[in-house]
């Protein structure tokens, strides 16, 4: 049976909002995830968002792996919500 | 007059009263010198309502859900009531959608439902990516190939766009009716409401007066004496302190901006005077085996491993569902049904 989730899933943190860059939000994680065999209770109780990498424009999965730790320590608000089923990184954001 | 408040955005709220600014909410306001009590005390973590009417609110809220009042007569079961509310809502006749996330309560609601209709084609799962997360292998195991599903990052908006003929079903209030699970402590937790403060896990099942910061009581015990079911543990505390001052926020949460006419079309499970009652006069535990929290909510998991989901209903714990999500700048939802955005 093919899994429904076998991607990057981003976590997404729904606050702190960023003053007038209201939608621009932080991250909470970026993980592999696949939805038959996982088990991680952590990821299962989250309170984020969860979005599949396919809605995320302009991901580079590898660059922010690499500073994913960063990131989210400082709450870098590198993610911009542009419609329902659309997110983008501005790395911008990342530096 | 200006209409009272049903549900409101704690957030903005908040930032409002701290930066000193609330003239621009003053027409909705009832007791602003309230709210640094309710902020001392850790009850802006969510919107909360004395639904007894015993605690002033800093905000005009509209009491229009009061508790219902003990019943000697009441004898259903969880069962029988549960029946009633499917009976009654497969009765409508209409397409039912079931807003899913993946938590006990709307996975209950979904397998009993989908388990008594004749037309399994009268059910239609909706949820978010975070639904098939914390339903483990729920989804792929026994939603995927069978039920029609839609999975959306923000399925809330789904609810309010859709103009077809059909009902939306929750599973809300169900948290309201059985409380918070005995290893819910707001001290270990990134996200917690109001009653998760309240007591230790080695104090849960002491006597409420003496494990309760004392000024925090006298704040509480109007409301705690006006109480339908009798409190004594903390554990008792913070099942009342969900029932009764959480109810408005899980009854609005999913409801805030949308129109009058779709707010008709969704049914919170749980939002029973019936339901309401058997919380109320039960004798049944809350947790069936003390110290196991995958025990609570066990008359859900006994009905959920008779439709096959045996490990879910064995191993799921408690998670916060994240289901709605309402505009940043979204303070009130109104009494008549008017949203305020400021």
């Amino acid at each position: 049976m093919k899994p429904f989730l076998d991607c990057y899933i981003f976590e997404v943190k729904q606050w702190p909002k960023y003053g007038p860059k209201l939608e621009y939000y932080a991250l909470a994680d970026v993980y592999h995830y696949n939805s038959l065999t996982d088990d991680r209770e952590d990821k299962k109780q989250s309170p984020f968002i969860q979005i599949p990498e396919k809605f995320v424009r302009n991901a580079n999965i590898q660059f922010i792996l690499d500073n994913l730790k960063d990131i989210v320590e400082n709450n870098k608000p590198i993610i911009k919500r542009i419609n329902d089923d659309l997110w983008e990184i501005d790395y911008e954001f990342a530096k | 007059m200006v209409p009272r408040i049903l549900h409101y955005n704690i957030f903005p709220i908040t930032e409002t009263f701290k930066r000193k600014n609330v003239m621009r909410i003053f027409p909705y306001l009832n007791n602003p010198k309230i709210f640094s009590i309710y902020e001392k005390f850790g009850m802006n973590r969510n919107a909360v309502y004395d639904r007894s009417g015993s605690i002033p609110h800093y905000l005009n809220m509209a009491p229009i859900h009061p508790m219902p009042a003990y019943d000697p007569s009441f004898k259903k079961s969880f069962e029988d009531v549960v029946k009633e509310r499917v009976d009654e809502i497969i009765s409508l006749n209409k397409k039912i959608k079931i807003c899913w996330s993946g938590g006990l309560d709307s996975t209950f609601v979904l397998f009993t439902l989908y388990n008594a209709v004749n037309d399994k084609s009268q059910i239609e799962v909706y949820g978010t990516y975070s639904s098939v997360i914390e339903s483990g292998d729920v989804f792929d195991l026994f939603v995927k190939d069978k039920i029609p599903f839609k999975i959306s990052i923000f399925p809330t908006e789904e609810v309010k766009n859709i103009s077809e003929d059909c009902i939306w079903v929750t599973g809300f209030q169900g948290n309201q009716l059985f409380g918070p699970t005995d290893n819910f402590f707001a001290c270990d937790r990134p996200t917690a409401f109001f009653h998760h403060t309240l007591g230790t896990k080695e104090t849960i099942y002491e006597n409420y007066r003496k494990n309760i910061n004392q000024e925090l009581l006298e704040f509480l015990q109007p409301a705690i004496d006006a109480s339908p079911r009798k409190i004594e543990t903390v554990a008792d505390l913070r099942w009342y302190c969900i029932f009764n001052m959480d109810w408005y926020n899980g009854l609005y949460a999913m409801k805030g901006e949308m129109t009058a006419e779709k707010m008709k079309s969704v049914y919170h499970f749980f939002d029973t005077e019936e339901f309401q009652k058997w919380a109320i006069h039960t004798k049944d535990p809350w947790t069936k085996v003390p110290g196991n929290p995958n025990t609570h909510r066990w008359q859900m998991r006994e009905a959920l491993t008779e439709y096959g989901l045996d490990k879910y209903a064995r191993e799921k714990t408690k998670a916060i569902s994240c289901f709605s999500s309402n505009k940043t700048n979204w303070y009130f939802l109104l009494e008549n049904y008017k949203n305020i955005y400021l």
